[in-house]
């Protein structure tokens, strides 16, 4: 085994332009496929965190008057008592903006960080923890922050720049897109932004009257209701001023958000994987024919033609596993060095796994070609053939 | 000479066909697959730039807690005198008060060059039949024509009122806008001093870029486009280095009898381009015949983009390029093995 290894990799050696052509046309094959599904993952990554509250039954509310009066108030709090709601708060001081997300939402929310680490809400601290947006005043991971109030905010982490802030606005064809904007240092100047959780913001001193909360919520019921009490609950809200988006409508407009995102990309990784593949199939074939006579000599000595394909593929296998090492490498590069933002690179376990299929599929493609020469030469003829110079 | 020397292009083609059937197959295809990545490619990147013309490099300024702001229009006036050269939409929310001294919100309608909508009446979405009447409604004591709509909330919202009919008593309480150059931090302060001066407050108005998902989306068909063609280019060059490496022996022969170097070049450059154009033909008749079509169905816009000037253009842009890479790669070579030959015969 390790003779054939040896064999393969001496091989390997022997043709280095062509093989190192192969590397690299693996090695952007596999960076292109983990770049599509990264692209994917950073819209997904926006959606999962408000898609419980979507999948349910419910409406996204929208006050197109402002409610009149406590009683109004106390109406509406009656009528969604058996409701989640989704909604974001912000507290504003100074330069400071501090959105504070639902325990569940800040948990799932698995936006890119450039440094330090989202906090664990079940550990204490004696300030309150929240994560910040890459900023004009230099504040990083483990920076305190004096707000008025004497309330002291602790940075636990700093967000890649550009990255989202969860804002809930409303569009007609209303979706999870709507309910981030983009945050980018370069325009802010000295504005900072911050997440926090609920529970985080209940443990501090902040007085509730300073936080308010965005005018749009998500109500999503626990348990599902009747037809009659749904409908009731819909007519009393719009009664009281309210509109309503069926969550139904926003889960449909999401999904196809994502299916277009997803479905853009058909033709072009169609384009390239054609390329790619007459690439490989071909440099394969070439590179296999060159290493034929070698192969006719092994076999004279005795080696059996099974063997004369594995080392074959053994060749391929370095070729494969080099890329694979090399892409690697150059995904962990782009992700930190912040390339990967400009592109939405979000990196999920999905890449390992389409990333193992890669080059499964290629070791395959690349074995056939030698495997269907090697099966077919004649070692006698080969040796003795001088046609080709 | 010219008359030899395309005879034996054509034999030299027909003994490729003969004799390394696989290869010249794989070399058309190739051939034709880099050209397909052109033609594909070049779409794209049409597509992308009208994307991002249609974002625009602009960013959109908001300001939610807008202190309540009484003279609006006035406001809005010093506002498109600071920097109405820079801002191309308005979008201010002021509150209004109807008949029963309920407050509501509306969105004003700011006129502009660019404005097609009639300014002569209110807009209500067609939901809020509670505040018409008789095709008037009263706001703020003053009656105002009624203007019914279906989709109020294409415009901004359920109840618009053009600039014109707004009164000293509606107070502003919302305001955003879009600018259109390319935002730079200097923009931003010039804009946040601006909106400070006209609307008083403190807080600083925060621009946000638009749509970052569509942004990052559009890299990646630039990469990709990219990544396509450089692939497809390589691959081409690969099969004509291992061509010339296979016919090493046929250009010893020619040298042996007497052709120059640069003449053989030519032989082989004339060869190889021919079959480059058989590959871009191939491609062509696949791209405008089988594959436009279905690509209209995930790229509407590309109907737009390929004219005979577009198709010329990009077979320019291929002849040029396979030219470059053959007399690149392959006269080297080529001088290399007439060199060989030469040494075999002295």
């Amino acid at each position: 085994m390790r003779c054939i290894f040896s064999y393969s990799f001496l091989s390997f050696l022997a043709r280095p332009v062509i093989n190192l052509f192969m590397v690299f046309e693996l090695f952007v094959v596999l960076v292109a496929v983990n770049f599509s599904l990264a692209q994917y993952n950073s819209r997904t990554m926006l959606y999962d965190p408000v898609r419980p509250y979507l999948e349910r039954q419910g409406f996204m509310l929208i006050p197109s008057a402002p409610l009149r009066g406590d009683s109004a108030s106390m109406t509406v709090n009656d009528l969604l008592k058996d409701a989640d709601i989704l909604s974001v708060k912000n507290y504003h001081s100074g330069d400071y903006t501090v959105t504070v997300l639902p325990d569940d939402v800040f948990d799932s929310l698995r936006l890119p960080v450039d440094d330090g680490r989202i906090f664990d809400r079940s550990a204490d601290s004696r300030n309150m923890r929240v994560i910040v947006t890459r900023n004009g005043q230099g504040i990083g991971v483990g920076n305190t922050l004096e707000l008025e109030n004497g309330i002291t905010l602790e940075c636990t982490a700093v967000l890649t720049d550009p990255t989202y802030l969860m804002h809930i606005s409303y569009s007609s064809e209303m979706s999870f897109e709507e309910m981030y904007r983009s945050i980018d240092s370069k325009y802010y100047g000295q504005s900072l932004f911050c997440y926090t959780s609920e529970s985080e913001l209940r443990r501090s001193d902040v007085p509730k009257e300073t936080v308010t909360e965005e005018m749009y919520r998500i109500v999503s019921f626990r348990q599902e209701l009747s037809e009659n009490e749904y409908t009731g609950i819909q007519k009393s809200l719009q009664e009281q001023g309210y509109a309503l988006i069926p969550n139904s409508e926003i889960v449909k407009n999401s999904e196809k958000i994502l299916s277009d995102s997803f479905r853009s990309f058909i033709p072009a990784v169609i384009a390239f994987g054609v390329v790619v593949l007459t690439g490989i199939i071909s440099c394969s074939f070439v590179s296999a024919r060159s290493m034929l006579k070698k192969l006719a000599v092994f076999y004279c000595c005795g080696a059996t033609k099974t063997k004369c394909v594995l080392i074959s593929v053994g060749q391929n296998v370095i070729i494969t596993l080099s890329a694979a090492l090399a892409s690697d490498a150059a995904i962990v590069i782009i992700g930190v060095s912040g390339i990967g933002n400009k592109f939405g690179f979000v990196l999920r376990s999905s890449n390992i796994l389409i990333s193992a299929a890669v080059v499964l599929g290629c070791l395959l493609v690349s074995a056939i070609a030698p495997a269907v020469l090697i099966s077919r030469a004649n070692p006698r003829e080969l040796l003795t053939d001088t046609a080709n110079g | 000479m010219k008359m030899s020397l395309f005879r034996y292009v054509r034999l030299n083609i027909r003994t490729m066909i003969c004799d390394h059937t696989f290869i010249f197959i794989m070399l058309i295809l190739s051939a034709t697959v880099t050209s397909l990545c052109l033609f594909f490619s070049y779409g794209i990147i049409q597509k992308v730039q009208d994307d991002n013309s249609e974002l625009g490099d602009e960013m959109y300024f908001y300001r939610y807690d807008l202190p309540r702001t009484p003279n609006i229009r006035e406001c809005i006036k010093r506002l498109k005198d600071d920097a109405g050269d820079v801002i191309w939409a308005y979008n201010v929310t002021v509150t209004v008060k109807d008949e029963n001294g309920a407050e509501q919100h509306a969105e004003v309608l700011i006129d502009s060059p660019n404005n097609t909508l009639d300014m002569s009446g209110v807009y209500l979405h067609e939901s809020m039949d509670h505040l018409m009447h008789d095709e008037k409604i009263a706001l703020n004591g003053n009656v105002l024509p009624v203007i019914k709509t279906y989709n109020s909330y294409e415009m901004a919202g359920d109840m618009c009122i053009p600039e014109q009919f707004l009164t000293d008593d509606m107070l502003g309480i919302q305001l955003s806008f879009y600018v259109d150059p390319e935002p730079t931090a200097k923009l931003a302060d010039r804009l946040n001093r601006a909106v400070a001066e006209t609307f008083g407050g403190t807080s600083s108005y925060t621009p946000t870029p638009v749509e970052l998902l569509k942004k990052q989306e559009n890299n990646t068909f630039y990469a990709y486009a990219f990544m396509t063609v450089m692939i497809a280019v390589l691959n081409l060059s690969m099969y004509f280095r291992y061509i010339v490496e296979i016919r090493k022996k046929q250009i010893k022969i020619f040298r042996t009898c007497g052709a120059a170097a640069e003449e053989i070049n030519t032989l082989f450059l004339i060869e190889n381009l021919t079959e480059l154009v058989i590959g871009y033909l191939t491609a062509f008749l696949l791209f405008r015949f089988v594959l436009f079509d279905r690509l209209l169905d995930y790229y509407p816009s590309f109907k737009y983009y390929y004219s005979a000037k577009q198709y010329i253009m990009t077979f320019a842009i291929f002849a040029v390029g396979s030219l470059l890479t053959l007399m690149l790669l392959i006269s080297p070579c080529i001088r290399r093995s007439a060199e060989a030959g030469e040494r075999s015969v002295e």
